[in-house]
C-alpha cells in the first residue's frame, strides 16, 4: 500500500512541476495546488499506514489504548496544511482574476516589466 | 427560470444541514466532529442556497456581512484562549464547569468560534466569487 | 504568560480592525498597539535576559505532546528589534499610506505580519513554525498585491509562487521528519538525534528539504530570484517593513535548526553554509553595482548581508555566532530605515530613478543625514553600528582559520561602499538636472503630504538607534555572546524545555 501511494506522491509532484513550467498562469495555479495536495499526501504516508480504531478514548474509560489506535498527529498536521490550503486557494485565484482585468492577458512571459530589462 | 421544487429543497437542505452541523458542534471532543467540520457543513448549505437563489439572497438571510461573522468567531476564539489566565494558567488550558448535567468549557467556546468562523469565511468567499462571475443575474 | 503577549496583542488588535473598518483616527490607534508591543518586548526582553530561557506550554500539555513557545536570549532580541521595526514603519506610514490602502485594511495585515514574525521567533515545535510562516506569508502576499497597480501584481506573482514552493519543501521536510523521528517538539527532536552515535541517512533528506525551504524564505544565493523581482514594487513602507523582517525569519529558523539539530552532521553541512554564505555576499553585491534603481540597488544588499549572517553561522564558533547574531539586529535596522529614506525621495520626486533625482541635499539636509547613517552603517563605516558587526564576524572569521572567508568578506565591504556612495552622488550631491526633471509623472496615489512629522520622526528614531548601537556597542555585544554561548549548547535548551 505504501508502495502504492509512494508512486501516486511522484506522479502528483511530476504533474505539479510540469504545470509549474507552463506558460500559462491558470496552470501554474494549478500546479501549485496539485502541489500542495501532494505534501498533504507525504505527511499522510510517513505517519504510516495501518488499519486501526479511531483514536478516540472509548465510552467509561479514562486511558485510550494506543495498541488499537491510530496516531491522530498527521491528521491534524494534514487538516492544518488543508485549511492553510484553502485560503491560499481563494487569494490566488482572486490576484489572478485581479491580474487578468488589469492587463487582459494570462501568459508568463508578459510579468516581465518589473524586472531589469 | 424557476424551478420550485429545486427552490424547495434548497430551503429545506439548509434548515437540515444548520440542524446536522450544530449537531456535530456538540458532539466534537468526544466524538468524532467539531467546529471545523461543522463550520463547512452549514457553509455547505448556504452554497447551496446561493446556487438556486443567487448571492444577494444569501446575504439577506444571514442579515449581517459576513464579516461581521468571521470577526465574531475569532472573538470568541480569543477569549476562549484568554479566560484560563485568570486562573493563573498557561493560555488554551481547558478549564471545565457542569451547567446542570451537562460539561461545559473553553473547548466548546473556541469550536463555537471556529464553527462561526469557517461558516463567515466561506459565505464571504462564495458570495464574492458570484459577484464577480455575475452569477444569477 | 509573557511570552505569550508578543502573539495575542496583534491578533486583538487584528480582531479590532477587522470589526471596524471605517472608524476614525485608525492610525493613531495602530501606532499606540505598536507602542504596546514594544513595552511588552521589553517586559519579555528583560524577563529573558534575567533568567536565559523562558517557556509556555500551550494548554498546559507537557512538553513533547503539547505546543511549546521558549523564548531564550536569542529569540528575545530578535522580538524586541522586530517590534523596534514595527513602530517606526507604523509612525511611518501614518502620513505614506494613502486614504483607499487605509480603509481597505492596510493595519490590518501589517499586523499580521508582525504576529507571524513574533510567532516564528518564538516557536518552540517546527509545525508550529511552518504555521506561523503561513501567517506572516498570507498577511505579506495581501500587503504585496495591496492597492493591485499593475507593477504590483506582476511582483505579486512571482513573490506568491515561490514562497509558496519554499513552504511545500519546509512542509515535505516536516513530513519526513515525524515520520522517522515520531516527534515535532525541536528539543525532543534533538534529544532524540544526541542519542545516535552517528546520523543515520535517513535524516538528512529531510534536513536538505528543510533547507531549501529557509533558503528561499531567506534569499540566499541561489534562491533569491523573488526578492530583486518584487520588492521594489509594493509602497515604500511595505517594502521597508519587508526588508526588515521576512527574510530574517528564515536566517533566524536556519540559525535555530543548525544549532539544535544540524551541527550533530557538521562536517557535511559546514561547507554548504558556507560556500552559500560566500556566493550570497558576493553575487548579492555585485549584481547591485549594475542597478540604477534606488530600491533595487537596496533589495539586491539584501541579499548580500544576508550573506555574512550565515557567514558567521557557517564558522559555528561563539564568536562567529555572536557576530551573527549582532550583523542580523544591525542588518534589521539599518535596511529599514534606507527604505524608509527611499520612500521619502518617492514622495517628493515620484520616481527613484538615480540618472533623473538630484540635489535632494540642499533641499532635504535632515533626510540626507538619515540616508548617511544607514547606509554608511550598511557599508561599515565606524562609528555606526555595522563596523562592529563586520569587526565581529571578520575576526571570528580569522581566529576560526577561515582566512579566505574573512578576507572576502572584507572585500565584500568595498563594493557595499561602492554602491552606497553610488547612492548618495547621484541622489544626494549631484546637482538636479531640469532637462531631464520628472519626465514620469509621479503616481498621485501614493499620497505626497505636505508635512512630514510622522517621518521624520520615525526615521530620525531609527537613526539614532544605529548610532547608539555603534557607539554603546559593548553591553550589546557581550549581549549577543552570551545568546550564542546558549545558541552553542543545545543541551541547556533540550533540559529546559523538556522538564
Amino acid at each position: 500500500m505504501e508502495f502504492i501511494i509512494a508512486i501516486f506522491i511522484g506522479l502528483l509532484y511530476a504533474c505539479g512541476v510540469y504545470l509549474l513550467l507552463r506558460r500559462s498562469i491558470v496552470k501554474l495555479i494549478l500546479g501549485v495546488l496539485i502541489l500542495s495536495n501532494a505534501t498533504n499526501l507525504i505527511i499522510f504516508l510517513s505517519g504510516g499506514i495501518q488499519r486501526n480504531e479511531i483514536s478516540f478514548i472509548p465510552e467509561g474509560s479514562e486511558v485510550a489504548n494506543p495498541e488499537v489506535i491510530l496516531d491522530p498527529l498527521p491528521q491534524a498536521l494534514i487538516l492544518t496544511a488543508i485549511v492553510i490550503g484553502l485560503g491560499i486557494a481563494a487569494y490566488i485565484l482572486a490576484l489572478k482574476y485581479k491580474y487578468f482585468e488589469k492587463t487582459g492577458t494570462h501568459d508568463l512571459d508578459q510579468l516581465s516589466k518589473t524586472d531589469q530589462k | 427560470m424557476r424551478n420550485l421544487i429545486l427552490e424547495k429543497i434548497a430551503t429545506l437542505f439548509l434548515y437540515v444541514m444548520i440542524g446536522f452541523a450544530l449537531f456535530l458542534l456538540l458532539r466534537g471532543h468526544n466524538s468524532p466532529g467539531g467546529g471545523f467540520i461543522a463550520g463547512i457543513l452549514a457553509a455547505s448549505g448556504f452554497l447551496m442556497y446561493a446556487i438556486v437563489f443567487g448571492s444577494e439572497a444569501v446575504l439577506k438571510k444571514i442579515v449581517v456581512n459576513p464579516r461581521y461573522i468571521i470577526g465574531t468567531g475569532l472573538l470568541l476564539s480569543l477569549i476562549s484562549a484568554i479566560i484560563p489566565i485568570f486562573w493563573g494558567l498557561p493560555p488554551m488550558t481547558a478549564i471545565w464547569g457542569t451547567l446542570g448535567k451537562i460539561h461545559v468549557g473553553t473547548p466548546l467556546l473556541f469550536d463555537t468560534g471556529v464553527f462561526v468562523l469557517v461558516t463567515g469565511m466561506i459565505i464571504s468567499i462564495i458570495t464574492n466569487i458570484m459577484d464577480v462571475l455575475k452569477w444569477n443575474s | 504568560m509573557i511570552v505569550s503577549l508578543p502573539i495575542f496583542l496583534p491578533l486583538s488588535f487584528m480582531i479590532f480592525a477587522f470589526l471596524f473598518r471605517h472608524y476614525r483616527g485608525r492610525e493613531y490607534i495602530a501606532v499606540a498597539a505598536a507602542f504596546l508591543n514594544v513595552i511588552t518586548s521589553i517586559l519579555l526582553f528583560s524577563q529573558t535576559a534575567r533568567e536565559g530561557m523562558l517557556k509556555l506550554q500551550m494548554g498546559d500539555w507537557p512538553a513533547p505532546y503539547g505546543i511549546t513557545l521558549v523564548s531564550d536570549r536569542f529569540s528575545a532580541f530578535m522580538v524586541l528589534i522586530a517590534s523596534l521595526i514595527f513602530l517606526a514603519t507604523t509612525a511611518y506610514s501614518v502620513r505614506s499610506v494613502d486614504w483607499n490602502r487605509k480603509s481597505f485594511g492596510y493595519y490590518l495585515f501589517s499586523f499580521g505580519v508582525l504576529m507571524g514574525v513574533n510567532g516564528s521567533f518564538l516557536a518552540g515545535d517546527i509545525f508550529n513554525l511552518y504555521v506561523w510562516f503561513e501567517v506572516m506569508l498570507m498577511a505579506s502576499f495581501i500587503l504585496m498585491s495591496h492597492g493591485g497597480e499593475r507593477q504590483q501584481l506582476e511582483g505579486s506573482i512571482k513573490y506568491l509562487i515561490l514562497n509558496l514552493i519554499s513552504s511545500f519543501f519546509f512542509v515535505a521536510g516536516i513530513g519526513l521528519l515525524y515520520g522517522k523521528i515520531g516527534s515535532l517538539n525541536m528539543a525532543d527532536i534533538a534529544s532524540k538525534l544526541m542519542k545516535y552515535e552517528t546520523m543515520p541517512p535517513e535524516i538528512n533528506p529531510a534536513f536538505i528539504l528543510i533547507f531549501v525551504g529557509f533558503a528561499i524564505k531567506g534569499a540566499l544565493v541561489p534562491f533569491f530570484f523573488w526578492l530583486p523581482a518584487s520588492y521594489h514594487t509594493p509602497p515604500p513602507v511595505v517594502t521597508a517593513l519587508f526588508s526588515g523582517l521576512l527574510t530574517k525569519v528564515g536566517i533566524y529558523s536556519l540559525i535555530r535548526f543548525y544549532s539544535l539539530f544540524l551541527y550533530q552532521h557538521h562536517e557535511f553541512w559546514q561547507p554548504l553554509i558556507l560556500g552559500v554564505a560566500v556566493l550570497s555576499m558576493v553575487i548579492g553585491v555585485i549584481t547591485a553595482t549594475s542597478q540604477f534603481e534606488f530600491r533595487k540597488i537596496l533589495s539586491f544588499h539584501i541579499i548580500s548581508q544576508v550573506g555574512y549572517v550565515v557567514m558567521g553561522l557557517g564558522l559555528y564558533t561563539i564568536a562567529g555566532l555572536a557576530g551573527a547574531i549582532y550583523f542580523l539586529a544591525h542588518n534589521m535596522l539599518s535596511k529599514t530605515n534606507a527604505f524608509l529614506v527611499a520612500g521619502y525621495v518617492y514622495h517628493q520626486k515620484g520616481t527613484l530613478n538615480l540618472k533623473i533625482l538630484g540635489g535632494f541635499y540642499k533641499k532635504h539636509p535632515l533626510w540626507a543625514i538619515f540616508f548617511f547613517i544607514s547606509a554608511f552603517s550598511l557599508a561599515g563605516l565606524p562609528p555606526l553600528s555595522g563596523f562592529v558587526g563586520k569587526f565581529l564576524l571578520i575576526k571570528a572569521g580569522i581566529e576560526a582559520d577561515h582566512l579566505g572567508i574573512a578576507l572576502i568578506a572584507l572585500f565584500v565591504g568595498f563594493f557595499t561602499l561602492f554602491s552606497m556612495v553610488k547612492i548618495w552622488i547621484e541622489v544626494f550631491w549631484k546637482p538636479e538636472d531640469n532637462m531631464k526633471k520628472l519626465k514620469r509623472i509621479p503616481q498621485q496615489n501614493w499620497s505626497i503630504q505636505q508635512n512630514p512629522l510622522w517621518m521624520t520622526l520615525s526615521s530620525g528614531g531609527m537613526a539614532l538607534l544605529i548610532v547608539l548601537g555603534g557607539i554603546f556597542a559593548s553591553p550589546i555585544v557581550d549581549y549577543c555572546y552570551l545568546a550564542a554561548e546558549s545558541l552553542m549548547n543545545p543541551q541547556l535548551y533540550v533540559d529546559f524545555v523538556l522538564n
